[in-house]
């Protein structure tokens, strides 16, 4: 059987009739996974205990009622907290540190007989756009050695795009599962804020952090995001509303109803249209954007132009709001009690300054600094506190919007990937990639960026949609239905993966 | 500059980042350029507008306060060894 091509149902149903084993399955990715070495995609790759799994899960056998997650090989982001398992961030101050306990992602992909095949690399504490600033060096793209694997989730993004795991988790916090998946042609969801719990999670921006799923198709994201959603008394911004199965949703109302869905109404804004090379949006990013729309119109979907007057602002908020989130939430690392810590210190503060110093990268500690900075006296009312009435502002568009239409279109990203090191030089340019990530992420909206063909230099191309809080039904049937009638765009392995 | 070098060594205080002089000197422009930018938010009017500081301002459920105890042997491996400063300890 093409695995690689397979979804996640097919794969499981072949587990289930032994058509193939789980050790066969886990080997497979295995070695797909030491093979493709070169793209740096993982720290850690857990192969032993992957096959040890792998084998249990065989010996116990299958049955009809297993969960489709039984048997999948499945990559996590390296923030994700794996009991007995190094956990670094891509940071030199997580150095040598063991995670005592599972996340409670990471506990129900274990309760579903899903295996971990491995932590994959990322920017450091999930700070960057590119995934190269990473201590563990940067992650390529398959498509393209020479470009970003995009970040923050660039490991867990390439690991599906490559076909070095069936699924992947990424975490975004500005756009970090989005990004890469539009440099990849994949898809990735950023779900309602309160839909995954977090905790397990390392915290780099508490009020916007969410854990994302990654997938070559839409059948695989649904029960990737199925697995893990969920209420969870270990983390008090979970949202109490019971989240129903939407690969249920989609077998149940969707397959086989294609045609009935032209009711919705697809709002596309302005700064979509903005393809010239003044504005810095990729002229083929909008022609491909233009693509999907005449796919859905021939559907009978209907579309409307929509303002989001303040989302121009959106990166600005974001980086005043989000520094100012990651200065509180990596004061812990202080050499104390974990990790890394310098030597030749000569008291406390010392002890603290040489660690956090020259434990962090360059862009952890602009933005610490930052953070700081926002935060402080004289300063706060000035910055963060007028960022977060911004925010209000920002969330209140998409508000107003969703009385007008029912999703949101845009591109994902301006550009398709561009060359490792050539944004390096400005903190500035490189933020600006996540341009069209960020409004939805201060919105906290729910977000799938989805894969709308290649560039004329055969590198991938993202679209997103995004719906009101909680309307995760309305992204995946979309998605359904694009997969449906435009299936080349879906299931691509990249072409320099091995 | 917005940030001044005299700026960026009280934030790294704050911070408790030990820089080096010539990232004292860098990060000074860049989180002047940076904050440069950020001057647009000034055109926005935010009269009568609430922050919004969390993602999402839904009712949040609670748990019993009972404890989660994490055996300490896990957490240790992670530890570090230090002198023995308390007699009898």
């Amino acid at each position: 059987m093409d695995i690689l091509r397979s979804s996640i149902p097919v794969i499981s149903k072949a587990l289930k009739e032994k058509k193939i084993s789980c050790r066969e399955l886990t080997d497979f990715y295995l070695k797909r996974i030491k093979s493709n070495a070169k793209l740096n995609a993982y720290i850690t790759v857990e192969g032993d205990s992957a096959l040890s799994a792998a084998d249990k899960i065989d010996k116990k056998g299958f049955t009809a009622a297993d969960s489709l997650l039984k048997g999948i090989p499945v990559a996590l982001k390296d923030n994700f907290m794996v009991e007995g398992v190094k956990t670094t961030c891509a940071s030199k101050i997580l150095d040598g540190y063991v995670a005592p306990y599972d996340g409670t992602a990471v506990k129900k992909l274990k309760i579903n007989d899903a295996v971990i095949v491995g932590k994959t690399n990322m920017d450091e504490f999930a700070m960057g756009s590119s995934n190269e600033n990473s201590c563990f060096g940067p992650v390529l793209n398959p498509w393209d050695n020479s470009k970003v694997a995009g970040g923050s989730s660039g490991g867990s993004a390439v690991s599906v795009s490559a076909g070095l795991s069936q699924i992947a988790y990424g975490t975004d916090t500005g756009g970090s599962v989005k990004l890469p998946a539009s440099y990849n042609g994949i898809l990735a969801l950023r779900p309602t804020f309160g839909r995954i719990s977090r905790y397990g999670i390392v915290a780099f921006g508490s009020s916007l952090d969410q854990i994302g799923p990654m997938a070559r198709n839409v059948e695989d994201l649904a029960i990737a995001y199925d697995a893990v959603s969920g209420f969870d008394e270990d983390d008090v911004t979970t949202s109490p509303r019971r989240s129903a199965s939407v690969y249920d949703y989609l077998l149940k109302n969707v397959a086989g109803k294609e045609g009935s869905f032209s009711k919705y109404t697809i709002g596309i804004p302005a700064v979509a249209h903005a393809g010239t090379s003044s504005t810095g949006v990729d002229p083929e990013v909008t022609r491909s954007m233009d693509g999907v729309i005449e796919v859905l119109k021939k559907l009978g979907f209907k579309f409307k132009d929509i303002s989001l007057p303040h989302s121009k602002y959106a990166l600005d908020v974001y980086y005043i709001i989000s520094p100012g989130e990651v200065s509180s939430n990596l004061s812990r690392f202080d050499g104390v009690r974990y990790g890394f810590r310098a030597k030749d210190y000569k008291d406390l503060d010392s002890l603290y300054g040489l660690t956090r110093g020259n434990g962090f990268g360059d862009e952890v500690k602009r933005r610490i600094m930052l953070g700081t900075f926002v935060l402080s006296a004289g300063y706060y009312d000035a910055y963060f506190a007028k960022a977060a009435k911004v925010r209000t502002l920002v969330r209140q568009d998409f508000e107003r919007a969703f009385t007008e239409c029912d999703i949101i279109m845009y591109p994902t990203a301006p550009t398709t990937a561009f060359k490792l090191g050539e944004q390096t030089k400005d903190p500035l340019t490189m933020y600006l990639n996540d341009l069209f990530t960020i409004p939805s992420s201060l919105a906290a909206v729910p977000s799938l960026s989805f894969p709308s063909g290649l560039s004329s230099k055969g590198l991938p191309i993202g679209m997103q949609l995004i719906a009101k809080h909680f309307d995760e039904e309305k992204l995946f049937t979309l998605a359904w239905i694009l997969q449906k009638e435009n299936p080349d765009w879906f299931n691509n392995i990249a072409d320099g993966a091995k | 500059m917005i940030v001044d070098k005299d700026t960026i060594a009280k934030i790294a205080r704050l911070s408790k980042i030990e820089l080096k002089a010539a990232e004292v000197a860098k990060l000074s422009t860049q989180l002047s350029g940076i904050l440069e930018h950020m001057k647009v938010l000034d055109e926005v009017n935010v009269t009568g507008v609430e922050p919004m500081f969390y993602g999402c301002a839904e009712e949040r459920a609670l748990r019993p306060d009972t404890p989660h105890r994490f055996e300490s042997s896990k957490i240790c491996k992670n530890g570090f060894s230090v002198p023995n400063i308390i007699d009898g300890d």
